[in-house]
This record gives structure tokens, C-alpha cells and sequence, in this order.
């Protein structure tokens, strides 16, 4: 005697019904029933009308498991046709991952510190921040964790620079058509809360697991979505004063966008990025469990083994690439942005 | 004033319903016990593990009036745990020859080893498709694997970092100079990839080998075939289990000893459940028959503890004592 | 060029702010006023028939309250807001009608603007704002740097070249923002309010700096202020709005004598008439023999009271380029200081 019985009958779809049987395996209530101790439900349980609870009462409702099946074999279905459009889409994401994995694990170590202090010092002109990485770098190799860093470094800034090269036009186009706002806002939402492995544990099936995209696009899709919305929010911000002054004096919206948007936008464009490198961050471990190389692979190697050293020491490693990134990044925007820092 | 009037009004509301709920039949029959009181018991991220539990739980409640607390977790924070604090009380499907600890903790009488829940004990080996063992069987020896690695895919799919498994397949590859031979070792990030990767080339038909261990879902999904390398050698596996072997070679794996774990204080504090729990055992037939069961029909891990409980009344009925037996006489008939 | 073709001719200019502007256009043009349009439509009435010449080399000064509509007007010289309907005639073609190329060619070449809040881009240095237009332009590097510098000399600027907005005060600015409008060396300069944020001092020097550059480069010059002291100093055509329509318009000083109805009497009323009114504003054509004096037709009232020291009995012979053109008795020179009320208040 199912609770929602009195629905179908009154609806006189009884005979409809009882055509559909209801192949449901015997839920634990149910055999909780059959010995007798049943628990006493209160007067005020009744279900919720829900797919199972309507199979109960009527046969030929589809039950959740089944919905649940229906996704996973529509899945499979057009598994061959999703395969053929992301292969080659995703392809240069590979090569540049293993590229740089290539380069940042197989030179020797003097010439990849000298290198990124180069870059440091040409971004930043900071003697201070470039000290600092200096200590960072040397730290790490001073306990045996170089490589994984590098390797690290090489992901994050691989994912960094495609998240930036997709992530500014998507925020400048969002910023010119509210419509495209309201559509990309609930997939940025859907970016940074769906858990990762939802998404990944398909992938597995388009991509063979060796390849180095899988984590390349876990890592992207949840980095990429800080930059589009400060850049979005970057250009909506800017003076419109001066935007009526450029639209005066008969600017079309190329020069618009790369004389005023842009250089106005480019705090919060900035910030964007920072965020983005730190959320690439926050991903080394989940993209580790998908095969990633680096720090994360230590400190999963050390929550297994509860292995408390081991993970400590990868995570104290992981957050002084942090902070390096952070104030390297910080520097260099502040630097950029001259007209702030030529206030009187 | 409409909204002191909603104000007070969710606040009632939330009286009442907290007071139901407080008065809920749980805490009602609480009360009601008799001699046996909270057993605490892990739920592992597998699925075999999860049905024991589910199993176990039941009877325990139903046949004994236990208070059963499901408590997820996963092998080397357990045991930490029981042999650190005592909690949780019931460890199920311990894989002692995978936890490097386990016997340790044994020796000190941090815990006690109540049964082999699963009686064939667990399967690890090497493995391909059984539709690759069947288009190329000279692939079900290594030697065939090792004429052309190709065939396979190349690459041997192994366990994460952190797994016992880890080390000694890579030791046993080290002896076997699989990477000379042209097979490369892939090492996957998580036990989910591991297993989704046999998914997937199962979808494809693609080449696939690597480690696994029955009785396990994708098993019991996916046909595959042991591939045969050599036998069991007790002091090199042994060896092989350490990181600092320093000259391995080969050893198959031993039929794994999966057993229930429990504290000795749990023992001494509830021996009924303790006899109870040293009778709840599977073999790999009966296991891998409720999960494939379980994979055909969707079902969640109550429900399979369902199917094995009504369709094994007999082999269960003999696991309890009178007293539950009378308590589940209306299930037995 | 003849005096009777206006550089910008604005006929039956209609603007209204709302979703369904030109379903609802017939109302207004029916009679419909500001608030039942906004109670019964849901829309708001920026202009009504507007209807303003405004001639080449002049100063047209827009003048009103807020609200009235003389930043939306401006606006729609150069088609920042869209008409909702009526012609916006420049230079003999109709800019309602242009294409977005062809509007921006306008905006490039014909008219440039001076913003209230200056509008300047802070992350370029003085100079290369003044020569924004020429760069929108496309022209070369040279001829941006010359052009640029020498406005920005011209304007009081030289040795700033280098430095940012931020680093400027309140009315250097504002030069930027005039040499930038003026490198751009368009026939029609914009000017919104202004002068309007700057403290009176710097106004007053702004307004002398508009004035020379003007006698100089006679450009058409529309501005926009509420100040109508500024108005009556810079207009050599003066519009009044009110709630968006055109209130009076012409000379300003026929205006101050002749105001056309109360709203205006009570606008006017404040001035410093001495002051502001000129001689020969109030000239009567020559019949007497005899004068106290000669005077100038430009000079203001002011200056005629303290020379005559206050005797009403005398009467001067005005001279304009050193040619008499009437004469000016005392007495009516305080009858003028009085403001004329309408007739409806009798005298």
C-alpha cells in the first residue's frame, strides 16, 4: 500500500499502472518491516512525491536509478561525437603541458633559478621580491624538492596562461552584452562548485588517463573562472566619463577597448589574474589524484601513509609557491599600473 | 509587524519540529535496549567492504539491539585510529598484507583479529580483458606480454602513491625489467582512476594491463584474466613490500588475508557481538555474486545487504546466537 | 559665409527617456507636460521643440536649471543621445541621419568636447591626452607631439607635457581637457558645464582664457552652464531652458532688458544689472546738441554711474570705434537698473 496510491486511482490510471511492474530491489524498510521490529514511522512521514515514492504506487514511473542510468548511457552515446570536436580542441593543451614539464624538470637547476629570477626581476624591478624567491627557490631545493616543485610551477603556469588567453575575451565580451552576463554566470557558479571528479571520471573516458590534458582541464576550468569575472566586472567598472570622452571624439570600439577599457580595467584584470594563479594552486592536489605530476603527489603520498612529515613538508613547499606567485604577481601589477603609483 | 509576527512564528515552528525529532522513534527505542549498547564500525570506500557493513549493521541492530554507528573511512586512518585511540570498534576488510602496519599493531595487542571475513580471501594480480586474452592469448603469459608490450598498450597501469601495492609492483617490475622491455610504468593519481581506466577501455575495446584486486566491482563488471607470471615466494614478497629492497625479484601475490579487526577493550566490553562478527564471513563466489547484483540493478549498498540477506537466510541464521535468532524469527520463516 | 546659414540648426528636436519613446511622442507633441507623461506613461520628457540657430564663430550659451535639459541638448550634437525625434542640422546635413562610420568621422573631424568632470585618461601623460583626437585620427607621431605642445603652451600648460592628471590641480585639467579639444582643431567646440567644478577664481580665469582664444580662433562654441553670470559674460547668443523646452532665447542683454515671462524676470532678477548691462544695450539714437561726455557702446553701466558721480541731469554721447552711434541719458540709464516686471504686475 504505497502512500501515493490514492493519486493514480483517483486519476483511474490503476489498470495503466499495474501494466509497469515495479523491478525495484527490496529497500531496507521494507525487510525492517518483514521482521516484525518494524520502526513505528511518525503520522507526519509521509514522502515526498518523488520519482521513487510515485514508483511505488505506479508501476510505470521511472525510478531515479533508472533517470541516474539514462545520464550515464546518454553519456556513452554520444561519447565518439564529443570525443571528435575535443580531441583536437584540447590537443595543444598536452603539448604545451609537456612542454613545459619538459623544460622546467630537464634543465639543470642553476639555469631554471636564474631564469625565473630573470622574469622576476623584469616583471617586478623589486630587489626585495626577488630576494624572496631567490629564498624560495633555494629552499626548496635545499630539501630535496625541487623537481616536484618545478614541475608544479610548469603546471600552474601552463593552466595560468591559457586561463588568461581564454578568460580575458570571454570577460570583455561578457562585459559588452548583459544578456552573455546572465548566461556565463551560472556556468562560472556551476565551474567552481561542481566537484571535480564529477566532470574528470567522463573525461577518463574521451581521453586515455597518460595524458596530461585531463588535469590541464580540471585545473583550467576551476582557475579560469576569477579572470573572467574581474575582467567582466574591470571594464564595467570604468569611468564612464571617460568612455563619453572617447565615444566624443569619435573612437570606434577597438580603440576603445584597448586605449580606455583595458588600461582602466587593468587593476581589477590583475587581481583577476592573481586569483587565477591561486586557484590553480588550491587544485595541485585534486589534480594529482588525476595523475598530476608535482607537490600534490607528496602530499597524497603522505595522507595515505599518514605520513604526517611528508605532506606537511609538500604543503609548507605549496604554500611558499603561493606566496611567491602572490607578491610576484603583485609587484608586477603594481608596477604596471602607473598612474596609481605616480599619485602626488 | 508582519515580520514579528513571521519572527515568532519560525521560532515556534522550530520548537516544535526540534522536539519531534528529539521524541523521534531513534531515541525512543534507545531507551529501550537491552544488553547490548553503541558499537561503532567502519564503512571502507569499497564496495565489498560497504556490504559487509551494511550486513553486519543489520544484525546487529536487529538481532542484538545494538546502537550501530556507521563511521566512513578508509584502511591506514582506521587502523591509526583503533590503535591509537580505541575508536572506531569494528574495523571490516582490513587488506593486512597491504597495510605495512597492520602486523605491528597486531603484535603489540593493539587490536584483535576476529575473522577472514572474506574465507577465499582477496585476489591481487596482474590483469588483461578478457577480450584481449581472447583475440591474443599468448598475452596471458608475461613472456607474451614482454615479445610485444604494444599489445597491451604499452604501459602497466599501477597503483597510487601511497597504496602497499605501489611498492611492490614496482619492485616486482624492477625484477622483472619490464622497463627495458619496452613497458612503461604508468603510476595513476587515485584508486578512481585506476579503476575508471579499465572503464574506459572496456568501452573502447582498447589494450589495457595493470594491477587490480577482486573481489571488487570493476571485476565483477569486467571480465578480466590473470596474467601469469611466476609464483609465490614468501621472502621475496616480503622484500618487495619495502621500499628499500635492494635487489628485488619477483613474487606473485599471495591469496590476500582480509579480516575484521576489532580493540581488545571492544572484545572484553561486548563478546556477543565480537562471536557474532567472528562468524560473518563471505567467499569471493558469494561476494561477487551480491556486487554484480548489485552493479546490474543500480542498487545502493543497503539494498545489496538486502539481497544477501533474503536469499542467504540459512548461512546467516547460523551466525547468530539464540537470543537474535528468536529476535529475527519473523525474517527467518 | 552668409550670416543667415547657421553652422548648427537644432528643428523641432524632441527627446524622451523610456523604453516606447516614439509610441508615446504623439502625446507630447500634443501637449502632453512633463509630469503627466511620467505619471500616466512611465516616461520622462527630456526636450520639446527645440528649435535653435546657432550661428558659425559665436558663442551659444545653453543656460539652465538642472533638469531642464541642456546636457541632454548637447548631447545630441554630436548623437551621444538619439533624438526620438527631429533634425540636427551641421554644416548642412542632417546628423540624425548619418551612419556609425560617418558619425564618428564627425565626431573625429567637426566637433570636439570639454567635459564638466574633464574626462581626462589618468594613465596618459598630459600631452599625449591633448593629442588624443589626432591619434583616434590616425595621424603620425610628429604631428601628434607638435600640435599637442602647442596648444597645450597656448593654453598656459608648457612644461607639463610630461606629467599625469593626478598630478594636476582641479583647473590645469581642465586646460588639458580645452587644448585637447582644440588640438583637435574641429570648427565646433562642445563645452558641458565646463567650468562648473572649478573654484571662482580659476573660473574666471578660464572664462578669459575661452574669451581670448576666441577672438583668436572664432570657432563655434556651444556651452552649457546654470551659472548665468558666466552666461551673460560669455554668450553672444544665449538659450534658456526650462523642464526641456526652450524658455527665451537671443541676445543676452535683450534677454536681462526683455525678459519674456516670469520664469525669466525671476532668473534675471539677481544680477548685478550695472554691472553686466552695456551702454549700448540701452543707446537712444542721437538728438541733442550738447554731452556731458563721450563714452564707449561697450562699456558696462557701471563705469557710466561712477564717471557721471550720480547726477541723473546729464547726458552722454555713446562712440563706438570711435564713431558716435546714439546718445544715453542718465535717467533712463536707472530706469534700466530696475528689473522689468510683467505686465500683469502693474508698475
Amino acid at each position: 500500500m504505497a502512500t501515493y496510491d490514492w493519486f493514480f486511482n483517483a486519476l483511474g490510471l490503476r489498470d495503466w499502472c499495474d501494466a509497469g511492474t515495479s523491478e525495484a530491489p527490496m529497500s531496507m524498510t521494507d525487510l525492517l518491516a518483514e521482521t516484525g521490529n518494524a520502526v513505528e514511522e511518525p503520522f507526519y512521514a509521509i514522502p515526498f512525491p518523488s520519482l521513487d515514492a510515485l514508483n511505488e504506487a505506479c508501476g510505470q514511473i521511472t525510478q531515479t536509478r533508472d533517470v541516474v542510468k539514462g545520464l550515464e548511457e546518454g553519456f556513452l552515446a554520444i561519447r565518439p561525437a564529443l570525443r571528435t570536436i575535443l580531441d583536437p580542441i584540447t590537443q595543444p593543451l598536452s603539448w604545451m603541458l609537456d612542454g613545459t614539464l619538459y623544460l622546467f624538470t630537464q634543465a639543470p637547476w642553476f639555469l631554471i633559478m636564474a631564469m625565473l629570477l630573470l622574469v622576476t626581476w623584469y616583471a617586478t624591478r623589486s630587489v626585495s621580491v626577488m630576494l624572496f624567491n631567490a629564498f624560495c627557490l633555494s629552499f626548496f631545493a635545499f630539501v630535496d624538492h625541487f623537481e616536484p616543485a618545478m614541475e608544479t610551477l610548469a603546471v600552474i603556469l601552463v593552466c595560468t596562461v591559457i586561463s588568461a588567453i581564454f578568460g580575458i575575451p570571454i570577460g570583455i565580451a561578457m562585459s559588452k552584452s548583459n544578456r552573455l552576463q546572465r548566461m556565463v554566470i551560472p556556468v562560472l557558479d556551476l565551474l567552481q562548485t561542481l566537484p571535480t571528479f564529477v566532470y574528470l571520471i567522463p573525461l577518463i573516458f574521451l581521453f586515455p588517463i597518460g595524458e596530461s590534458r585531463l588535469y590541464g582541464i580540471a585545473i583550467t576550468l576551476y582557475a579560469i573562472v576569477p579572470i573572467i569575472r574581474l575582467t567582466d566586472l574591470g571594464i564595467r567598472l570604468v569611468d564612464q566619463d571617460v568612455i563619453e570622452a572617447g565615444n566624443a571624439f569619435g573612437m570606434n570600439a577597438r580603440q576603445k577597448l584597448s586605449k580606455v577599457e583595458l588600461p582602466l580595467a587593468l587593476p581589477n584584470i590583475m587581481a583577476g589574474l592573481n586569483q587565477t594563479i591561486m586557484m590553480s594552486l588550491a587544485m595541485v592536489v585534486i589534480a594529482s589524484m588525476v595523475t598530476a605530476p608535482g607537490l600534490g603527489v607528496l602530499v597524497l603520498r603522505g595522507i595515505r601513509n599518514l605520513e604526517l612529515g611528508v605532506g606537511l613538508m609538500a604543503g609548507i613547499c605549496i604554500v611558499l609557491l603561493a606566496v611567491m606567485l602572490d607578491r610576484t604577481s603583485k609587484a608586477a601589477l603594481s608596477r604596471i599600473d602607473r598612474a596609481k603609483s605616480k599619485t602626488s | 509587524m508582519k515580520f514579528k509576527l513571521l519572527g515568532a512564528l519560525a521560532v515556534v515552528s522550530t520548537i516544535v519540529v526540534g522536539t519531534i525529532a528529539i521524541m523521534s522513534p531513534d531515541m525512543l527505542r534507545k531507551t529501550a535496549t537491552s544488553d547490548c549498547g553503541t558499537v561503532s564500525i567502519t564503512e571502507m570506500d569499497w564496495a565489498s567492504s560497504a556490504v559487509v557493513t551494511a550486513v553486519s549493521k543489520f544484525l546487529m541492530e536487529q538481532g542484538y539491539g545494538c546502537e550501530v554507528q556507521v563511521v566512513p573511512s578508509s584502511t591506514v586512518p582506521a587502523l591509526t585510529s583503533l590503535a591509537e585511540t580505541g575508536e572506531p570498534d569494528l574495523l571490516t576488510e582490513v587488506w593486512a598484507n597491504s597495510t605495512p602496519a597492520y602486523e605491528g599493531l597486531l603484535a603489540e595487542g593493539k587490536l584483535v583479529e576476529l575473522t577472514s571475513v572474506l574465507s577465499d580471501g582477496g585476489v591481487e594480480a596482474w590483469w588483461i580483458p578478457a577480450y584481449l586474452a581472447e583475440s591474443n592469448p599468448e598475452l596471458t603469459t608475461w613472456e607474451g606480454i614482454m615479445a610485444n608490450p604494444a599489445a597491451v598498450g604499452g604501459k602497466f597501469n599501477d597503483c597510487p602513491s601511497g597504496w602497499a601495492c605501489d611498492i611492490i609492483n614496482n619492485n616486482n617490475l624492477i625484477a622483472l625489467k619490464a622497463e627495458e622491455g619496452g613497458l612503461e610504468r604508468f603510476q595513476h593519481g587515485s584508486g578512481e582512476t585506476l579503476q575508471t581506466s579499465i572503464a574506459a577501455a572496456y568501452a573502447d575495446k582498447a589494450p589495457w594491463f595493470g594491477y587490480y584486486w577482486a573481489p571488487t566491482a570493476v571485476l565483477g563488471k569486467y571480465p578480466m584474466v590473470a596474467v601469469t607470471v611466476g609464483e609465490y615466494n614468501a621472502e621475496a614478497h616480503t622484500c618487495n613490500g619495502s621500499v628499500d629492497c635492494a635487489d628485488p625479484s619477483f613474487s606473485a601475490y599471495p591469496a590476500a588475508k582480509v579480516v575484521t579487526a576489532a580493540s581488545q577493550a571492544f572484545v572484553e566490553r561486548e563478546p556477543a557481538i565480537a562471536e557474532l562478527m567472528k562468524n560473518v564471513t563471505f567467499t569471493n563466489a558469494q561476494m561477487g555474486e551480491v556486487l554484480a547484483w548489485r552493479l546490474d540493478n543500480n542498487a545502493s549498498y543497503d539494498e545489496a545487504a538486502v539481497y544477501f540477506l533474503t536469499n542467504n537466510k540459512e548461512l546467516w541464521a547460523n551466525w547468530l546466537n539464540d537470543e537474535a535468532k528468536g529476535k529475527l524469527a519473523a525474517l527467518l520463516k | 559665409m552668409l550670416e543667415n546659414t547657421p553652422k548648427v540648426k537644432l528643428r523641432g528636436l524632441f527627446k524622451i527617456f523610456g523604453a516606447d519613446d516614439k509610441s508615446v511622442l504623439p502625446h507630447v507633441q500634443d501637449g502632453m507636460g512633463k509630469e503627466e507623461l511620467l505619471e500616466k506613461h512611465k516616461h520622462v520628457l527630456g526636450l520639446q521643440a527645440i528649435d535653435v540657430d546657432m550661428q558659425a564663430g559665436e558663442i551659444t550659451v545653453v543656460m539652465g536649471l538642472s533638469g531642464s535639459g541642456k546636457s541632454t541638448l548637447i548631447r545630441h550634437l554630436n548623437r551621444l543621445i538619439e533624438p526620438t525625434a527631429g533634425e540636427i542640422v551641421v554644416d548642412g546635413e542632417d546628423v540624425t541621419q548619418l551612419s556609425q562610420a560617418d558619425l564618428r568621422t564627425l565626431r573625429q573631424e567637426k566637433m570636439s568636447m570639454v567635459f564638466q568632470k574633464f574626462a581626462l585618461l589618468p594613465h596618459r601623460t598630459v600631452q599625449q591626452n591633448a593629442a588624443m583626437s589626432l591619434e583616434v585620427r590616425g595621424m603620425d607621431k610628429e604631428t601628434q607631439d607638435t600640435e599637442a605642445r602647442k596648444w597645450l603652451e597656448r593654453v598656459g600648460l608648457g612644461g607639463y607635457e610630461d606629467h599625469y592628471p593626478s598630478q594636476l590641480s582641479g583647473g590645469m585639467q581642465q586646460r588639458v581637457g580645452i587644448a585637447r579639444a582644440l588640438t583637435a582643431n574641429t570648427d565646433i567646440m562642445l563645452m558641458d558645464e565646463a567650468f562648473s567644478a572649478l573654484d571662482p577664481l580659476i573660473r574666471t580665469d578660464m572664462q578669459d582664457l575661452l574669451l581670448e582664444l576666441q577672438l583668436e580662433l572664432k570657432k563655434t562654441i556651444i556651452f552649457i552652464t546654470h551659472d548665468l553670470d558666466e552666461a551673460l559674460k560669455l554668450a553672444d547668443h544665449l538659450v534658456i531652458l526650462k523642464d526641456g523646452a526652450v524658455v527665451q532665447q537671443g541676445e543676452p542683454q535683450g534677454i536681462l532688458l526683455n525678459p519674456a515671462d516670469p520664469y525669466i524676470e525671476d532668473f534675471v532678477s539677481d544680477i548685478n544689472r550695472a554691472r553686466v548691462l552695456r551702454i549700448r544695450s540701452i543707446t537712444n539714437p542721437l538728438k541733442s546738441k550738447k554731452f556731458a561726455g563721450d563714452v564707449e557702446a561697450d562699456d558696462n553701466l557701471e563705469s557710466l554711474i561712477a564717471l557721471s558721480e550720480g547726477d541723473t541731469a546729464l547726458t552722454y554721447r555713446v562712440m563706438s570705434d570711435g564713431e558716435p552711434i546714439g546718445e544715453l541719458n542718465m535717467r533712463d540709464l536707472v530706469k534700466a537698473l530696475v528689473p522689468r516686471i510683467s505686465s500683469t504686475q502693474a508698475a
